[in-house]
């Protein structure tokens, strides 16, 4: 079995989706930890939430390519 | 503000033990649900983007493809969901506390009403006397049941954007008229309202919003004349003050 890295053909959108749910996260982190105010709302809800879809949605379509790709779907 | 946060992680940290164990003997409620999801959800983050910035970043070359498929789909989705529910879980939660209205400065001079042990408007009364034993605001501004949960969030969420945004003017006054049934489902029925003529007299004008309870009860908040009270340099000292929300 090879590493990783050997098997990225889907690398670049890999690559997208953990920077946005790194992103996505921390935004998230802020309304965990500071509290509901105005700001924290909208940088976890308004900004965080819709990052973290992005990055979800954008796994979901390597997932999908990957498998068609292996002829399973 | 430092204190703050380090009061919260101290809480976290302690509290969940410590709360629990105290809960078994009967000494005090326990950790609250939200706050166990919340709990729940700073890990997620925490472990969420250590895991997705060592397996993207570091260590992807030095491990199997199968252990990669696996970090990362736990990286990119198991801990990103219980991070989004845990966020939105909190979001909804805090947002009825008094002190998520007292955030936005334009409540101020309702909140400082509200917690004044000289005032006697009508929030006043009921906050100083704990006829509502938490989420003030909430608690009145909220019809019941789901309808009102969606209503409340809904215009929750235009005050928030058109706080953010600033284009809201001052003083602000409330749009429509407040609904009866927020002070009936506590009041409607206890010996003390029945006692009342005037209630027995114009129920069904009571119940159909014909007559509103704030015509001979209130105002309940401030007027804008009234509130500028709530300004200035005692204003100052008081949201300074010790047990203050501000």
């Amino acid at each position: 079995m090879g590493t990783a890295t050997e098997h990225g053909k889907f690398g670049v959108l890999v690559r997208t989706a953990v920077v946005l749910a790194v992103i996505g996260l921390l935004c998230s982190g802020v309304l965990l930890v500071f509290g509901a105010g105005p700001w924290t709302v909208g940088v976890s809800m308004m900004l965080g939430a819709p990052i973290l879809g992005l990055a979800i949605l954008l796994y979901l379509v390597v997932v999908i390519r990957d498998l068609r790709d292996q002829g399973i779907l | 503000m430092h204190s703050r946060i380090l009061r919260r992680f101290t809480f976290w940290g302690v509290a969940g033990f410590a709360s629990s164990a105290a809960a078994v003997e009967g000494q005090q409620p326990g950790l609250a649900g939200v706050d166990l999801i919340r709990t729940a959800a700073i890990a997620a983050v925490v472990l969420g983007v250590l895991i997705l910035i060592l397996t993207e970043f570091v260590v992807k070359s030095r491990i199997s493809r199968t252990a990669y498929h696996w970090l990362v789909l736990f990286g990119l989705c198991v801990l990103p969901a219980t991070a989004l529910v845990g966020a939105t879980v909190t979001m909804l939660e805090e947002t009825k506390t008094v002190d998520s209205c007292a955030a936005c400065h334009v409540m101020d001079p309702f909140v400082y009403d509200l917690q004044h042990e000289d005032s006697e408007t009508l929030a006043a009364r009921h906050y100083k006397n704990n006829w509502i034993p938490k989420n003030h605001c909430y608690s009145c501004h909220t019809t019941y049941g789901v309808h009102g949960a969606f209503e409340a969030k809904r215009d929750g969420f235009r005050h928030w954007l058109l706080y953010v945004t600033g284009t809201y003017e001052e003083p602000i006054t409330y749009k429509g008229s407040f609904p009866n049934v927020s002070c009936l489902d506590c009041h409607d029925g206890t010996p003390k309202y029945d006692q009342v003529t005037s209630h027995v007299v114009l129920d069904r004008d009571l119940r159909s919003d014909r007559v509103s309870c704030s015509s001979c009860h209130g105002p309940a908040h401030p007027t804008p004349g009234e509130r500028g009270i709530y300004e200035g340099e005692l204003w100052e000292q008081l949201r300074n003050t010790e047990n203050s929300v501000y």
